[in-house]
């Protein structure tokens, strides 16, 4: 799986509706389903696509199935941000050195 | 949680100077270099004010705007806003995370 399968994931504004609702515990897909314009099966769906994603994991009680976010699944986007966050001052200090030799 | 990083800093060059080391394909890779994981590309351009490249990194397509605003004495204050590409954008606002002012820099709330 690609990493920027989460930002895939997570386009798609139904998916992610799904992902937020999510957000307040575990859910059944039919608790999910509740107030969404969607069919069972198009819930299903988006939970396969946020599973694969590594977003949503699940847990079966009997013949139930539950619904939960995988906190872990979030981490290449915590990696890009933290990256980048010490990327960022360094390259300013380089362009304030370009500034300096460059011809007015 | 947050989806976008933003930096400020005040340099000590006129806008259109700095409009040109960022603008400029060759000065802008001298100081900047390429992305982790493929070619950058320019995806709006308007002179002395804004431009925005798209650069890929290996967790997914990002977009860096730089903002070029007159700064004090003659300067330039410039805005780097590096963000996530629409997914996950919805979800997490951006938030203002750095700011940098003279050299140094700190993060705001």
């Amino acid at each position: 799986m690609l990493e920027s399968d989460i930002f895939r994931a997570l386009g798609d504004p139904t998916r992610r509706a799904v992902y937020e609702r999510l957000t307040g515990g575990e859910r059944s897909v039919t608790e999910l389903r509740a107030g969404l314009p969607i069919s069972q099966p198009a819930v299903s769906q988006h939970l396969a696509a946020l599973k694969a994603a590594g977003l949503v994991g699940e847990r079966r009680d009997g013949r139930r199935v539950f619904y939960r976010i995988e906190p872990a699944g979030l981490a290449p986007l915590i990696d890009w941000l933290g990256r980048y966050r010490a990327f960022w001052p360094e390259r300013i200090e380089r362009l304030k050195d370009i500034l300096k030799d460059m011809d007015q | 949680m947050t989806d976008a990083l933003v930096f400020e800093c005040d340099l000590d060059a006129p806008p259109e100077k700095v409009w040109r080391a960022i603008a400029t394909p060759e000065l802008r890779e001298a100081w900047l270099g390429e992305p982790e994981a493929g070619p950058s590309e320019v995806t709006r351009a308007e002179p002395g004010e804004r431009l925005d490249i798209l650069w890929p990194t290996r967790d997914g397509e990002t977009l860096v705007s730089f903002e070029i605003a007159d700064g004090e004495g003659g300067g330039t204050h410039l805005t780097i806003v590096h963000r996530a590409l629409a997914p996950a954008v919805a979800l997490f606002r951006p938030r203002r995370v750095a700011t940098m002012r003279a050299g140094d820099w700190r993060m705001a709330a």
